[in-house]
């Protein structure tokens, strides 16, 4: 194909990715280095709150925006440079922690701790995933003829199920009084609250994540088998 | 619309007429009073919160009339697109009580028709069977916790609205409240990391070693549902959800569930718990003519009429409320003296409600210390409040 007839086709496509997904971007990134806010004043003010009996008057000092003239709110535009990656990353904190080897003072701060779940749960279900689906295509393709449409259908259909109702499903199945938690009480004798334990919500995350994937990467797969 | 069974309207409305407020039963009612009136489109729904902000500073703007209670007005006050009603409760108020204005800085900027609170429901029959007597502080409510415990005649003794995230936030502001603490210096910083957060958290941990296990994920839908199936004794609940122990559709325990005053946290202090109202606002990016027509449609919808037509929908403020037996525990917490604190409306407690919402249960999961969650809900709320710029 020529290269301008490709350029053509793709235009249309570059064009939009670059007003919708790359402009916005760079915006973005542009408008983290400056922060807006409202002008606010300490007042005053006397609220008196509704109440059942009567009202109760409270007289307290609080921020307040002030409008300008036309009685707009006014705001203030300030370049603050990384602070705001500051405020999320807490470097000094970050840095101490690594150097007192010290892990759970490392994830009690929000960003190193979703971090962490991220990787566990991307390095833990990716494999899994390619794994059970290739597992799966292997397995179809060996199946006769005959059954192999109804097999794919069944193998299908965890990705078809909505991501709300399956997580709903595992909701119900799981949580203290759930039908699953039920039968495993009855089995062990002991009381089991899953929804408890961090841990074990993130493993029931994991779970579901590649049920839900699995039939996707057995597609692929048996797409090449 | 205009059906006969319920008395009509006092006015035809010829103007118009938009409103936005949440979805409870109790909006459900107003609204369809105001309807009556004709050329009115109530919009009512959970996301009210959201919308009402942007839609309410729109010119003109998006609704006429808006449902709110202490912590939504927030941000319609500080950005000023809701108009002071003085005049138009001069012209039209005649029936309001003077208990139902909400006034800042002596202008009257939203007209209660409820109030709302959480406090204690609980079976009495089951206190009754242990031979306790219904606890009126929280001391007393661990105590009666044990001894029903070791009569073995309930699941879990306690429920409570403890979901990670606002309920949680709303869970320790009641309790903290209760021990006579200040979360906001007069400075704008924050000031929980203290004794009486300590005591506070401390005491809600008590109380958890007699709630399910999953107490983190239960919010008022789940302790509702655990009161009705009958799987807990007593819990700090807000007042709405007493109707739905009676609704004989859902719940195994009719007529068994009483109201109990929210419980002391200190001797001789306050019921620990909040005080909220519901009410409307009027807009203010709005003709006049429109905000009058707005505000007497408002006012058909909070009379008394709508009131005797649905009186156990809230605790309402509306002259001809007869409160019923599922109340009695939210007057008695409303009228109590020393008097319960309203929740505060300012920017700076939304700050630190987040910021309490986001960082408690880190000690409820052992993650931290008592000190070390506080020093954290501090610290967030410092960086909350710079960003939003109420803190230099």
């Amino acid at each position: 194909m020529k290269f301008r007839t490709f350029a053509a086709f793709i235009a249309p496509s570059v064009l939009m990715m670059m007003i919708f997904i790359a402009a916005p971007l760079v915006s973005v990134f542009i408008q983290s280095f400056y922060q807006t806010q409202p002008i606010v004043d300490m007042v005053q003010v006397e609220t008196r709150t509704p109440g059942f009996v009567t009202q109760t008057c409270v007289t307290e000092t609080k921020p307040r925006p002030t409008p300008d003239d036309a009685g707009k709110m006014r705001t203030e535009t300030n370049f603050i440079g990384w602070q705001r990656y500051g405020n999320v990353l807490e470097p000094a904190k970050a840095r101490d922690a690594i150097r007192n080897l010290d892990p759970a003072a490392l994830l009690a701060i929000d960003f190193w701790g979703a971090l962490r779940f991220m990787l566990t749960f991307t390095f833990i279900t990716l494999p899994l995933v390619i794994g059970l689906g290739l597992a799966i295509a292997i397995v179809v393709n060996n199946t006769a003829r005959s059954v192999r449409g109804p097999v794919i259908f069944v193998s299908l259909l965890p990705f078809i199920i909505t991501p709300v109702i399956g997580a709903l499903a595992i909701c119900w199945l799981f949580v203290g009084d759930g039908i699953r938690t039920r039968a495993m009480e009855h089995y062990s004798g002991t009381d089991i609250a899953i929804f408890a334990q961090g841990r074990a919500i993130e493993i029931l995350m994991m779970f579901f994540r590649v049920w839900h994937v699995a039939p996707f990467a057995f597609v692929i797969f048996y797409a090449g088998l | 619309m205009g059906s006969t069974a319920m008395a009509a309207c006092a006015f035809e409305n010829t103007v118009p007429l938009k409103s936005l407020t949440a979805g409870f039963e109790a909006w459900k009612s107003v609204t369809s009073a105001m309807a009556e009136c004709r050329n009115f489109t109530p919009e009512l729904g959970q996301e009210f919160a959201t919308k009402q902000p942007e839609a309410f500073a729109a010119n003109p703007s998006l609704y006429h009339i808006g449902g709110v209670a202490n912590e939504t007005i927030v941000p319609l006050l500080n950005a000023g697109t809701i108009r002071p009603l003085d005049d138009l409760v001069a012209k039209y108020g005649q029936n309001l009580k003077p208990n139902q204005l909400f006034k800042v800085d002596g202008k009257i900027m939203a007209i209660a028709m409820m109030v709302h609170t959480q406090h204690l429901m609980n079976r009495k029959d089951i206190l009754e069977q242990a031979g306790v007597a219904v606890p009126t502080t929280w001391d007393e409510v661990l105590m009666a916790a044990e001894k029903i415990k070791a009569a073995g005649l309930v699941d879990y003794l306690l429920g409570a609205t403890t979901k990670a995230g606002w309920n949680f936030g709303e869970k320790f502001v009641n309790m903290y409240f209760g021990m006579g603490g200040a979360l906001i210096n007069a400075d704008g910083t924050p000031s929980v990391n203290n004794e009486a957060g300590v005591k506070t958290l401390v005491t809600l941990k008590a109380l958890t070693a007699y709630m399910d296990l999953e107490y983190l994920i239960s919010d008022s839908t789940y302790v509702q549902q655990q009161f009705q199936q009958g799987k807990i004794a007593m819990a700090n609940l807000w007042a709405s959800r007493g109707g739905a122990m009676d609704d004989a559709a859902e719940s195994k325990v009719v007529g068994r569930v009483d109201g109990g005053i929210a419980p002391t946290a200190m001797a001789g202090g306050a019921p620990a718990t909040t005080l909220w109202w519901d009410g409307i606002v009027i807009a203010k990016n709005i003709t006049d003519e429109e905000a009058d027509a707005a505000f007497m449609v408002a006012m058909e919808g909070i009379d008394t009429e709508m009131v005797t037509a649905h009186n156990d929908d809230a605790i309402w403020l509306v002259e001809g409320y007869v409160p019923g037996r599922l109340a009695q525990g939210a007057i008695a917490t409303a009228s109590a003296t020393p008097p319960k604190p309203s929740y505060p409306s300012t920017t700076t407690q939304g700050l630190m409600h987040s910021a309490l919402g986001d960082n408690l249960s880190a000690f409820f999961t052992g993650e931290k210390s008592a000190a070390g969650t506080l020093a954290a809900v501090e610290a967030f709320h410092t960086t909350g409040a710079k960003e939003a710029g109420v803190l230099k």
